[in-house]
């Protein structure tokens, strides 16, 4: 990721969410014509649930710089438990992620209901600011491009 | 029990009885060295030896297609090797009546590897209290953030993907492996440093709430990756948030497969 | 006839050599320790190579990754529209692998030759010199070695282009075997004292064997294995076999390859189609697309590893089997599993 330096960096964010609350509320946000940070894209799942782990470690495989992950407050849950086991696994995600030395800066759990489209617009502003400010993921780009090397 | 020749009278009177198809323990090798055997034959279990270099976890044969051909199956176990059978009950892939443990009191001096320095199961039954200080993970933990990266991403690319990780885990249970699926394929299976990083990280964070500290994997590794330091990290998280040790009761639920309302989410907006 | 070209060199002499060739801008590759692990590295300062160390422990993996690398495209993809790769071959020194490894290249070479020309191990082989150290050091051969029981020589020669050998405590003896190590001695040589003398690796033969504590022969085995197909003692031997590939990933001649697309990373529709390393061991090395698998359990798998390297080789390509004896597979194996011991105790010769 070489970047010049009058060029201002953008940061790629993913955001994996839920159907029933967090996407429908970041609808809201739209409807709303709230304004937020255009360096979010969004991929809808059923539930947090339904949110492997994978789908983070690809993300950044393939270039993200920051993830959110969000979905129903507890308790909410359209399939009743999935947020409570997606809790669970985000947990231990975010410590081995830790251990491992990623900046856990660059990832955020959230629970934003189908009514917070202002919190969902003001999340992904904090997020992509957060990472603007954090830059290039560049030592996981690094394995990448080396990977893309891969000639001895 | 408390010696091989009790464990050999047990395997005996197991087999004869027909109460077992067979007996899986530890051979003796030329010298010094000790390999796993699997004994049907009442005849031969004076083969069965307990002494130093016992390393291998032998409850990974419990899940091989050949072994569970013999039906009902016993198996020597230190303590470590008692949570990992155990951890096996606990999700659903053996049912305890189709195994016999014989359990071994191990001192863990004899085996000598880095990972009896934490052991906390000498004595299958009685686990101690506390997990010994881990210095390996400490070092860990002091370094920045980057520097933690590096280390591992170090580590990894030296991964040449002959998965003896996998094979020697007898947590590693699934019939097929996520690094083998290609429909979508989630992990290169290249060894390369992506491939690499996702494949070792993939690996330590499926095996959360299983991982029983064998140390296998890093002792298989043939080119020394310190799988059993994320490991046991995981492992000592795993104890500090849902106060679960893999393997100590086979009744419990693993940690991953159940909630709690007032779980912790402090690390949630 | 011309006498033997061999010359007593220091100690010194051989620094400066190492130095000369990197002085030369040869890519130089030799054993050097990582971590706990000795595997062959790009060398960029001549201390980095430690003699008593390469002459005392053998690499964990062995150097047929410089020609086979664990991975590498044979093709690009952008879109529709498809490159050849030229692997890259800089003109490179291998330095200090044993006779074992440089007799395993020579048979690697004929089946990367015998239909098909693989260029790229072919262009990295003709870009390599190879300089082998005899395995003349009292801690050279150790207890899983058996080149001898396969048609091997601790001193032996083929397969090098320069032959090292340990002469007393400080000097080395220097053995020109072929035109390619004559060049690269010539374009190397200044600074480095050499000294003509009538000696060989050879001559340290007899008292090297000694030190093998696997004799047997195991070079007419492949008339045997037949018979022994299906023989339930082979089972026994490899039953714990639990399916990872570190025997043939270590091994200097094991040569099975996997193909796959990889696409690359963060981009739409360009990629690589990449040769990876693959090893008979796997499940799913024989698992068909419909779901069944020929080799179905373990020791099927294991026993095609024994049989390839023992039986099928020699009947194919010469007299000769697939294995050298280096005794990687028994070193690295997580089960202690083991080629010479499986087939020996197998074959009713006696256990070693």
């Amino acid at each position: 990721m070489s970047m010049n330096m009058n060029m201002k960096f953008e940061p790629k964010i993913m955001a994996f969410v839920c159907q029933w609350c967090t996407y429908t509320g970041a609808d809201l946000a739209g409807t709303s014509r709230m304004q937020y940070s255009p360096y979010v894209k969004i991929i809808k799942l059923p539930c947090t649930g339904r949110i492997d782990v994978q789908f983070i470690v690809k993300a950044f495989e393939e270039g993200a710089d920051g993830v959110i992950v969000s979905g129903c407050h507890p308790g909410d849950c359209h399939y009743t438990s999935g947020n409570y086991y997606a809790r669970r696994r985000f947990e231990m995600f975010h410590e081995l992620m830790s251990f491992v030395g990623v900046d856990m800066r660059r990832i955020q759990f959230a629970w934003v209901s189908a009514a917070e489209g202002r919190k969902w617009a003001e999340l992904v502003n904090e997020v992509s600011k957060r990472v603007e400010e954090l830059g290039p993921f560049n030592v996981f780009h690094a394995l990448r491009e080396q990977a893309n090397e891969l000639n001895p | 029990m408390n010696s091989i020749h009790e464990v050999r009278e047990e395997a005996r009177k197991l087999l004869e009885e027909k109460r077992v198809g067979m007996v899986i323990g530890y051979g003796k090798g030329k010298g010094k060295k000790n390999y796993p055997i699997f004994i049907t034959d009442p005849q031969k279990v004076e083969e069965l030896h307990f002494e130093s270099d016992c390393f291998y976890n032998l409850a990974v044969y419990l899940r091989k297609p050949e072994v569970c051909s013999h039906g009902k199956l016993a198996i020597v176990v230190k303590g470590c090797d008692a949570r990992s059978v155990r951890g096996l009950f606990s999700e659903n892939q053996l049912k305890s009546e189709e195994v016999v443990m014989l359990e071994l009191k191990c001192d863990a001096k004899g085996i000598g590897r880095d990972k009896c320095t934490t052991c906390r199961v000498k004595n299958p039954l009685t686990p101690e209290e506390k997990n010994p200080i881990d210095g390996e993970i400490a070092k860990i933990l002091a370094m920045p953030m980057e520097e933690r990266f590096r280390f591992f991403a170090e580590e990894f690319k030296r991964c040449i993907r002959c998965y003896a990780c996998r094979q020697i885990c007898p947590h590693c249970f699934c019939k097929t492996c996520i690094v083998e699926k290609s429909e979508p394929q989630w992990i290169s299976s290249t060894p390369s440093p992506l491939g690499n990083w996702s494949w070792n990280f993939t690996r330590a964070f499926h095996l959360i709430g299983r991982c029983v500290e064998c140390g296998e994997c890093a002792r298989a590794c043939p080119v020394g990756i310190r799988l059993d330091i994320l490991n046991r990290y995981l492992a000592k998280s795993v104890e500090e948030k849902y106060q679960f040790i893999a393997g100590m009761d086979e009744k419990a639920a693993p940690p991953l497969t159940t909630y709690k309302q007032n779980d912790n989410q402090d690390f949630i907006r | 006839m011309k006498s033997y070209n061999s010359s007593i060199v220091t100690k010194q002499g051989l620094k400066q050599l190492i130095e000369n060739i990197l002085a030369h801008k040869y890519r130089l590759l030799a054993p050097k320790k990582s971590g706990e692990q000795l595997s062959f590295e790009t060398i960029l300062r001549a201390e980095e190579v430690v003699l008593n160390q390469l002459l005392r422990t053998m690499t964990t993996l062995s150097p047929k990754e410089v020609f086979f690398p664990r991975t590498e495209p044979v093709l690009r993809y952008t879109g529709q529209e498809m490159h050849d790769v030229e692997p890259p071959t800089p003109e490179t020194v291998l330095f200090g692998i044993r006779p074992c490894d440089a007799r395993g290249l020579e048979l690697l070479d004929k089946v990367f030759t015998w239909d098909y020309n693989d260029k790229f191990y072919l262009k990295r082989r003709e870009a390599t010199t190879i300089v082998t150290f005899a395995c003349s050091d009292q801690a050279s051969v150790d207890e899983h070695c058996f080149c001898l029981g396969v048609g091997g020589d601790p001193t032996a020669s083929s397969g090098s282009d320069l032959l090292l050998s340990t002469n007393g405590d400080d000097a080395f003896l220097l053995e020109v075997i072929t035109e390619k190590g004559e060049r690269l001695l010539n374009s190397c040589k200044e600074g480095v004292e050499l000294q003509a003398s009538d000696k060989r690796a050879a001559d340290q033969l007899e008292a090297i064997k000694d030190r093998f504590v696997r004799k047997q022969d195991l070079t007419e085995v492949r008339h045997k294995m037949p018979e022994y197909f299906d023989s339930d003692q082979l089972v026994q031997e490899t039953y714990r076999c639990l399916g990872c590939g570190i025997c043939a990933m270590s091994c200097p001649t094991c040569h099975c390859f996997d193909i796959v697309d990889e696409p690359k990373a963060g981009t739409l529709g360009e990629g690589a189609r990449v040769k990876n390393w693959d090893a008979c061991s796997f499940a799913l090395f024989t698992k068909h697309a419909g779901g069944h698998n020929p080799r179905e359990l373990q020791c099927q798998r294991c026993r095609q590893r024994y049989f390839h390297k023992l039986a099928y080789y020699p009947q194919k390509f010469s007299e000769e089997s697939l294995c050298v004896g280096c005794g990687r597979c028994s070193r690295s194996c997580p089960v202690g599993l083991d080629i010479y011991q499986a087939v020996t105790h197998v074959l009713g010769k006696g256990r070693a």
